[in-house]
Order: C-alpha cells, then sequence, then structure tokens
C-alpha cells in the first residue's frame, strides 16, 4: 500500500451518481451549512439526526462506505487523544476515578465522545465533498463563489491557481519522496519497519532534498506561466463555465430543508440536552 | 560484516543467473520467460525500445521489486527471500537510477560519496581514502568535498551521482541510461570513465557491468555482449560482434536502429552484391557506389522520407 491509497483529503473517486454531478458551489455551501449546523448541536437527537444526514449523502455518493472509515485511519490517533484529553481532564461532578491531576468523571466521557462525534461527522462530510467532485471543479467552485471579493482587491484568481497548483502536485511530490528513498536504500539504507519512531525520523533526511527540489520546481512553473503570459489569472475566461440547472436548484432546496429539520430536531428537543 | 564481505566476493565470481522470470505490474505482464546470465568481467549492454522492460530487468536484479516468478540465483544460490516470499534490495549490487543527479540527496558532498560507506560500516580512515581515490577519475576538485551538492554544475552533479555508487566498489553496476541528457563530450568521458573502473582501472579487478542504452553507436563500442528485449521477450543475447553482424534481423525485428557502421556495410555488401570484407572496401568502384548512395540515404532521411 502507498502513500496515495490512504489519503483522505483531496482524493477524488469516480462515480455516476447524483452527488457526482451536482454543482460545486452547492455543495461548497451545503457541507459550510451542515458543518455550522453541527457545530451548534445542542442535544442528543440532533447528533442522531445528523448523524442521519450524513450518511445519506455518505450511500448517496455511490462511493463505498469502507473507502471513508479507511479515510479516518490515519486521523485515528488525534481522535483517541481528544477523547483522552477530554475524559481524564474533564470538568463535572459526577466523579468515578481520581488519580492525581485525573479525574474521570461522567461528564467528562460524554464531552469527549460528543466532541470525536462531531469532529467524525464533520470529516465524513468533508471526504464526501472531496469524493465526489474533482479537485480542478472544487477549485473553479471556491473560486466563483469568492469572486465578489475581488472587489475588495482580494486576489481571487491567483489564489485559485496556486490551490489547482498545490492539488495538480501532491502526486509529483509524492513520487519525489518515493524517489529520494529508493535512492538511499540503493545504496544500502535499510529502513526498519518495525518501530514507528525510527520510521518518522527516515523521513527527516528525506525533507531537504525534497524541498529543494520543490523549490526548484516551483520555480521552473513560475518561468512556464510566465512564458505564457498568464499574468495575475484576471479576467480569464473558463472553458466550461459552471451553470446552475434546476436540479442543481432542487438539490441546494432539499439541503437547506434537511438542515432547518436539524435545527428544528435540535432545539425542540433540548429537553434531551446531553 | 565478513559475512557480507564474502558474499560479494563470491557473487563476483560466479555471476547473477535468472531463470525463467516472469513479472506483472498492475496486471500486465512485463517480462515474459526470461533466462539471463551475466558473465563475471563482463559488460553487457541492454537495448530494446521503449516499454520493452528494461528498467523492470534491472530493477529486478537489484531486488527492488519483491514479487516475481522464475529462479534469480546469486552466487549460485537462491536470492533470500522474508517470510512473505518477497525479495529485499541487494547490497553488493551498485544501482544508477536514470538522472542521477536527482537521486542525491545529502547536504555535502563528502557525505554524499561516503553515504554507502557509512551504511556498511566502514571506518572514517577508509572512508576518507576511498574519497581521496575516486575525486579524480572523475575530474572532481577537493575543495568542493564540504560544498552542498546543489551548487555543482549539471555534469558535476551527475558525475558525483555516479562516483558515490561507485565508490562502494559494486560487484555489479547497472546503470539505467547513465548518459541521456549529457553533451557528447561529457558522454564520452563518462563512459571513457566507466570503462576504465570496469577493466579495473580503480579497485584492480574487472567489474561486471549492466547498462542501458539507447545510443546504439555507444552499445556497439562499448559492449561485450548485447542483451535485446522486445515486448517482454528476451530476444537475443549475443556478443555484440554476433548480434550486430550476424543476427542484425532481431534488430530490425525489435525496431532498433541499426549502428551506422553496420547499416554501411550493409549497403555496401548489397551494392556489390558480394559479402565484403575490409579489404574490398577500397575498391575503387564499390567505393564510389557506397558513397554515392549513402549520401543519397542520408539526403532522404534529412527531408523525412
Amino acid at each position: 500500500m502507498n502513500a496515495s491509497d490512504r489519503m483522505l483529503v483531496g482524493q477524488f473517486i469516480e462515480r455516476d451518481s447524483a452527488v457526482h454531478r451536482l454543482d460545486p458551489r452547492i455543495k461548497i455551501i451545503g457541507l459550510l451549512l451542515l458543518m455550522i449546523v453541527i457545530m451548534m448541536m445542542d442535544s442528543r437527537s440532533g447528533y442522531a439526526a445528523a448523524t442521519v444526514v450524513v450518511l445519506i449523502i455518505l450511500l448517496l455518493s455511490k462511493i463505498p462506505l469502507g473507502f471513508y472509515f479507511r479515510g479516518l485511519l490515519p486521523l485515528l490517533p488525534v481522535l483517541i487523544l481528544t477523547l483522552l484529553y477530554h475524559t481524564t481532564l474533564g470538568k463535572g461532578q459526577t466523579l468515578l476515578v481520581s488519580y492525581g491531576f485525573l479525574h474521570i468523571t461522567v461528564e467528562g466521557i460524554l464531552e469527549g465522545v460528543r466532541i470525536v462525534w462531531r469532529i467524525l461527522l464533520m470529516i465524513l462530510a468533508a471526504s464526501a465533498l472531496t469524493g465526489t467532485t474533482r479537485p480542478l471543479v472544487l477549485a473553479q467552485g471556491l473560486e466563483t463563489l469568492l469572486k465578489p471579493l475581488s472587489k475588495l482587491r482580494v486576489p481571487v484568481e491567483q489564489f485559485s491557481l496556486m490551490i489547482v497548483i498545490a492539488i495538480r502536485f501532491i502526486p509529483t511530490i509524492l513520487e519525489e519522496i518515493q524517489r529520494i528513498r529508493l535512492a538511499r536504500r540503493a545504496r544500502g539504507f535499510e529502513p526498519s519497519n518495525r518501530n514507528p519512531f525510527s520510521r518518522l525520523t527516515e523521513f527527516i533526511p528525506i525533507l531537504v532534498p525534497l524541498l529543494v527540489s520543490t523549490a526548484r520546481r516551483a520555480d521552473n512553473l513560475t518561468f512556464a506561466i510566465e512564458a505564457r503570459a498568464y499574468g495575475d489569472g484576471r479576467g480569464r475566461t473558463i472553458f466550461r463555465p459552471l451553470r446552475l440547472t434546476k436540479p442543481d436548484l432542487a438539490a441546494g432546496c432539499l439541503i437547506l430543508l434537511s438542515i432547518a429539520i436539524l435545527l428544528v430536531i435540535d432545539l425542540h428537543l433540548s429537553n434531551t440536552r446531553i | 560484516m565478513v559475512n557480507r564481505m564474502k558474499k560479494t566476493v563470491i557473487a563476483r565470481q560466479s555471476g547473477w543467473e535468472l531463470r525463467d522470470i516472469c513479472v506483472e505490474l498492475g496486471g500486465t505482464p512485463v517480462l515474459r520467460h526470461i533466462d539471463l546470465r551475466l558473465e563475471p568481467g563482463s559488460w553487457t549492454s541492454l537495448i530494446g525500445k521503449t516499454g520493452a522492460g528494461k528498467s523492470t530487468l534491472v530493477r529486478l536484479i537489484k531486488g527492488l521489486i519483491p514479487e516475481f516468478t522464475g529462479e534469480y540465483r546469486l552466487a549460485g544460490e537462491p536470492i533470500a527471500r522474508d517470510r512473505k516470499g518477497r525479495v529485499r534490495v541487494v547490497p553488493e549490487i551498485g544501482f544508477v537510477f536514470q538522472y542521477p543527479e536527482h537521486q542525491i540527496f545529502e547536504t555535502t558532498v563528502e557525505k554524499e560519496l561516503s553515504f554507502a560507506l557509512r551504511m556498511r560500516g566502514d571506518s572514517s580512515k577508509e572512508i576518507a581514502m576511498a574519497i581521496r581515490a575516486i575525486l579524480p577519475v572523475f575530474g572532481l576538485r577537493e575543495e568542493i568535498l564540504h560544498q552542498s551538492p546543489l551548487l555543482l554544475s549539471g555534469g558535476q552533479k551527475r558525475r558525483l551521482a555516479i562516483a558515490s555508487v561507485l565508490i562502494a566498489n559494486p560487484g555489479l553496476l547497472i546503470l539505467d541510461e547513465p548518459t541521456a541528457a549529457l553533451d557528447p563530450v561529457s558522454r564520452r568521458e563518462l563512459l571513457r570513465v566507466l570503462r576504465a573502473w570496469q577493466r579495473g582501472g580503480l579497485h584492480g579487478e574487472r567489474r561486471t557491468v549492466l547498462f542501458i542504452s539507447h545510443r546504439i553507436e555507444d552499445v556497439a563500442e562499448y559492449s561485450d555482449r548485447v542483451a535485446l528485449l522486445h515486448e517482454g521477450h528476451l530476444l537475443a543475447h549475443e556478443t555484440a560482434d554476433d548480434l550486430f553482424l550476424q543476427r542484425n534481423d532481431l534488430l530490425i525485428q525489435s525496431g532498433m536502429p541499426l549502428p551506422e557502421a553496420i547499416e554501411l556495410l550493409r549497403l555496401t555488401e548489397h551494392l556489390s552484391g558480394r559479402t565484403v570484407s575490409p579489404s574490398s572496401c577500397g575498391e575503387a568502384d564499390v567505393l564510389d557506389q557506397v558513397k554515392e548512395a549513402w549520401n543519397a540515404r542520408k539526403e532522404n532521411r534529412r527531408n523525412g522520407r
């Protein structure tokens, strides 16, 4: 398994689903709203409803659920740390165990679960966006959404070009890492597979040549962009302009509706507040 | 340490042997039933069109392709595999990748040169001696030892990268197009250094070289033996003379160009209607005809016909 198999954010999976066909702008706004609502969630039924909504989105995308959950694996340490932090250092009345500065309380455990659950839902929703939208289309959507900002002299076009280039160069940089590792192994370096710490330190000597070659590449790219008279990107036209169709608008309404339902469920059943 | 040294010596004496090797990458067969034995002390060139499997074959020999079917014997013994049946990198083989200057990863020239030796556990005295010995061979000055390799010129970088593989004194040296994108003078110079090394110039013992090149003239000039790959099959493994003089139909079949000298010879034979020996080439009538035909052919090629 190479690094790209494990990558979650930015990985597009080709499928033919309604979520894939949806206009990227609707998807971005929808995700943003959904994330805000999840952040505001306060009740158990609210969490349940949000979980159902996220699951429905994942199922609609026709991407195997296993892919999404495998993508969570690299984040597992972060999630576990968050959980531990809240369970052991949490405040609350119902004390279960106390040892030194560690206080494990029922409230603390609930708080930890709540926060981890929240993060999980948001990551899953975000990976539904990146999994169903080509990176370039995503960047195009962002650019159109941010367009009004260019009135305020925010360099939106350059910003979007930056994103596009960053996405484009992820595989190239992974390849570069692979090449340097291979060169080291070919000259007698034995990578140790067991110890995760030494696996980490193995990457440090790779970083310097990687930075150098990336800087060199960026330099060349700058020349190439200049040589084609790209300029600052202002006033460029788009080969395939985004167009909002009726199904897009309908889907947008559906998303708004379900978010409203989420809010209602959360607020009206607040008596079951966790 | 001693054990590994001993193994290197044995490998030098008995060579590298592949039997019925097949490799699939991503479901497509890349190498099919390869039988190849590298004679110790010989210079073997590996030729074939792009995608013929040359790079895969040399990577397999270095142990960079963990899974394949068939038998790979090193020093007469099957190559070591781990519990999962995967092959490990063979440390006794030196490997120069395509565009070697991109494989430089250390912060100073000295560290880059000594990397393989440090990994092997040589003493600092041995390392210093080895560095002092190899620098003049590659036309590198001692002043640059503490510089960053990034400050070197393109040609110097390439020589440094190849020198840091050669310094470990490998029994077999694999070169994957080491002269690509070099100017003609640097190319000749590099090949000259490599041949001198192969004939025992630096370490006093003949070395085995496996060389990939797209320049058929270089192959004809430097090789003892030539292996020809075509769509994953090993079409020929002959001495250079045999392949270029007797079996050049195989080269034509696999879409490879003939060396110009051989083409000239073929043309001469064709025009004079008889087998040409170097002495009969001097006969005036044949010579004039050949000159004329050769110029016409060059003209045709220039006009893209």
